[in-house]
């Protein structure tokens, strides 16, 4: 009020009988707050000052064109007026003039300058044009205030940077969060590596209306996203940067990245095991709603199941999927949230695979089951050993009768081996004598000069009589070979000699049509010349008994894995198949006439040599034995 | 008959076999002794010579082997021997062998086998004679030789 009355007292003085002037003067300035008067005439050198709580920068006088300038700068920048026009060299002409402006405090202010000289004609009209800015200026005295609050309550920091990185205005946020900026540069802090924006781009790096974004993290471990743009600020670049705090964003965002790269974690770890983990819906034919992708054990894809094509009671086993559906409902029934089961699913390729299945149910408010969730393990090979096991179990009588069996069998075997020996030797004398009595017998017959009919019957009759003795023989020979141990001495055998020999010592009846074929590659063998001639021997002597009334023998050597195969075949009787099982077992059987011990002997021999034999037949067809032996490199002896 | 005698010993500890085995080679025209254990079969040795000697490998009072040694090592002049065992074993056979066996036969023997396997061992025995012969009559010639040599290097001195 003070400050009026001073204005009005000097306007008073200067410019009487012109009141309407001087009520529209009050009333334009009536809503400033400070009013600095200043005035000044022609020739009186530079003004002064005349009412002024904290002057402008000095204020010269100037002309008309230079004032308006300002003036329309004071009102397009809101700041500080600075008035630099040149001194006119008309002091007679019209000087007044208002300048309005918002001073940096915020507050609006107007500046009066006067001239002695001036008209109240022209004043008025001038002071008129004025009076629109100064309700403008108010208006958005308001405005600023406004804004200023919005600015102040916002929860983000504001500031705006001159080219030199001075901090030209900041808001209440911005300095609760780093302090007061006087003084202090965005530039400095950049170079320290911190606060408010270590990054901040300056305006000539930034386009016109371009928007720079960056994020970073404040000393107090904090961190911020700040757009810059680059704007006009008091007609001169400036970069505008809005920052929020995005501290707790940022925790969410680890921890949401870290959830995810947990929950794949876990999904990996799942799928890399054998649990196949499934989501069911409670609902008729249990439709999945997610399953695991190690569901490919069982041959499907997790497509097949969330795409609805298959429901998951459609891969459990006919035979299971009543109980377990029953199995289900009675534990839903009962409150039991989670229950095991053990049934079979039949995979995608048609195999039954036995799965063990925990499953827990998932309950909505209403306590009704929405879900079942469960891990299904693949227990195929622990069910099929347990069946084993059990099957063992319940044959272990049956195994304990058949180990003894063998046991005793063994241990007679061994008393056989014992005696054989001994009963070899006392069994040749005799027939020593019974072939020496067959010869003398002949001899007489020959000279005692009997009848031709006579003789012959007799003579064919030692002939059996000697056959039959050396038949005896081979079954001593046969038992000693098999009681003794054997040490195979493996020489160099040239088979087609060797067989040749064999079958000419054989005595092969006349009715019996021999043939020995040997292939190129199986002449030489190495193996024990003896043990190979009994093995050859016996099986010739089975082949030509089993011809009683004649046929065809094969001896077929040829190469084979290695080593050489030797094939004895014959058109004979065949091999009764009961007995087929026994056939290489020592008085096991005694089914057949000439089968007691020389295919046990072969087989042992044929063992020792580590050869395999086996052999084909057919009733009234003929048999096939075939003999393996190994090459020289595979002889083990 | 002109041809020469040829004297066979048995010996085997079975008197059939002996009795059977004599009946078949004296019916070949040998003369046939036969002993029924080592002690009697030496015995008998020392008292005539022998072309050919058929032992078997179980006797009573020794084994067979133990025969063969002592009618290698002792004055008893050379006699083939041919072995007849029911003991049929590569073991038996080279052991036969190198007590100095001439031959190994396995029982039953067909009596045409031993005729024959005797037969070939008193050939064998005839060329062995006639060989050593032959070298005693070389011997001797020599030894005249150089006697006369000698005598008429003593002359011209």
């Amino acid at each position: 009020m003070a400050l009026r009355g001073r204005l009005l007292e000097i306007l008073t003085g200067h410019l009487k009988g012109e009141d309407q002037f001087y009520e529209e003067i009050c009333r334009i300035f009536s809503g400033l707050d400070e009013v600095i008067l200043s005035v000044f005439a022609p020739g009186c050198g530079p003004p002064r000052p005349i009412a002024s709580s904290k002057p402008f920068d000095l204020l010269d006088y100037f002309d008309e064109r230079s004032a308006a300038e300002l003036i329309r700068r004071a009102l397009e920048d809101g700041g500080p007026v600075k008035a630099t026009a040149s001194r006119t060299d008309k002091p007679e002409a019209k000087r007044v003039f208002v300048l309005c402006g918002i001073r940096p405090s915020g507050r609006p202010a107007a500046v009066l300058v006067l001239s002695s000289a001036c008209d109240h004609q022209f004043l008025a009209e001038y002071v008129r044009s004025v009076s629109d800015y100064a309700s403008l200026l108010i208006s958005l005295n308001r405005t600023a205030q406004l804004e200023q609050t919005i600015l102040d309550t916002i929860p983000a920091y504001v500031y705006i940077k001159d080219q030199d990185f001075n901090i030209v205005y900041c808001n209440k946020h911005f300095r609760e969060a780093f302090g007061d900026p006087d003084n202090r540069k965005c530039f400095q802090a950049l170079k320290g590596g911190a606060d408010p924006c270590p990054s901040c781009p300056s305006s000539n790096a930034l386009a016109n209306g371009e928007v720079a974004m960056n994020e970073w993290l404040c000393r107090s471990g904090k961190a911020y996203f700040s757009l810059h743009r680059k704007i006009k600020f008091h007609g001169s670049d400036h970069v505008l940067t809005i920052g929020i705090d995005v501290t707790e964003l940022k925790v969410l965002e680890e921890q949401l990245a870290d959830a995810i790269s947990e929950r794949s974690e876990l999904e990996f770890i799942i799928n890399k095991s054998p649990a196949v983990t499934f989501l069911w819906k409670n609902e008729e034919g249990w439709p999945v709603e997610y399953v695991t992708e190690n569901i490919s054990i069982f041959g499907y894809s997790p497509e097949d199941f969330t795409s609805g094509r298959i429901r998951f009671a459609e891969i459990i086993h006919p035979e299971d999927i009543s109980r377990i559906s029953s199995e289900v409902a009675a534990h839903s029934l009962n409150g039991e949230d989670a229950f095991e089961q053990l049934y079979r699913i039949v995979t995608k390729d048609g195999r039954i695979r036995w799965v063990r299945d925990y499953t827990w149910a998932r309950r909505d408010d209403s306590n009704r089951v929405t879900h079942y969730q469960g891990i299904i393990l693949d227990v195929t090979d622990e069910v099929l050993a347990k069946e084993i096991l059990k099957e063992y179990a319940s044959n272990l009588e049956k195994i304990v009768y058949e180990r003894t069996k063998s046991l005793r069998e063994a241990e007679r075997m061994a008393a056989i081996g014992e005696t054989a020996l001994m009963v070899g030797h006392d069994l040749r004398n005799p027939l020593q004598v019974i072939v020496n009595l067959a010869h003398i017998m002949r001899e007489n017959v020959r000279s005692a000069g009997i009848d031709q009919a006579v003789s012959a019957k007799i003579e064919r009759d030692l002939d059996t009589l000697v056959n039959q003795a050396e038949y005896m023989n081979k079954i001593v020979s046969d038992l000693a070979d098999f009681s003794r141990p054997l040490e195979p001495k493996a020489e160099r055998i040239y088979l087609p000699a060797f067989l040749e020999a064999l079958t000419r010592d054989a005595k092969i009846p006349e009715g019996v049509d021999v043939s020995i074929s040997v292939e190129r590659g199986a002449e030489e063998i190495r193996s024990d010349p003896s043990m190979l001639r009994r093995v050859v021997v016996n099986l010739v002597t089975n082949a030509v008994q089993a011809m009683p009334s004649g046929g065809s023998m094969r001896i077929a050597a040829r190469p084979a894995q290695g080593g050489v195969a030797i094939a004895v075949s014959d058109t004979g009787i065949g091999i009764l198949p009961e007995i087929r099982e026994s056939l290489f077992k020592p008085f096991v059987t005694g089914k057949a006439k000439g089968m007691g011990l020389g295919l046990s002997v072969v087989k042992r021999f044929v063992d020792q040599l580590g050869g395999e034999i086996s052999f084909e037949s057919e009733v009234g067809k003929g048999s096939i034995f075939t003999v393996w032996l190994p090459g020289s490199d595979q002889t083990p002896v | 008959m002109g041809a020469p005698e040829y004297y066979v010993l048995l010996v085997d500890d079975d008197a059939s076999l002996l009795e059977t085995m004599k009946e078949i080679l004296e019916g070949k025209g040998y003369c046939v002794d036969t002993s029924q254990t080592a002690s009697d079969a030496l015995k008998k040795f020392k008292e005539r010579y022998y072309d050919v000697v058929v032992i078997d490998m179980v006797l009573p009072d020794k084994p067979g082997t133990e025969l063969l040694r002592e009618l290698e090592t002792s004055r008893i002049p050379r006699v083939r021997k041919i072995v007849l065992t029911g003991h049929a074993s590569l073991e038996n056979a080279v052991q036969a062998l190198n007590l100095g066996a001439d031959a190994y036969l396995l029982k039953p023997v067909q009596p045409d086998d031993l005729i024959s396997a005797i037969a070939d061992q008193i050939e064998k025995q005839k060329q062995e004679i006639q060989l050593i012969q032959k070298k005693i009559l070389l011997f001797i010639e020599r030894d005249f030789e150089e006697k006369i040599r000698r005598l008429e290097e003593e002359k011209y001195l």
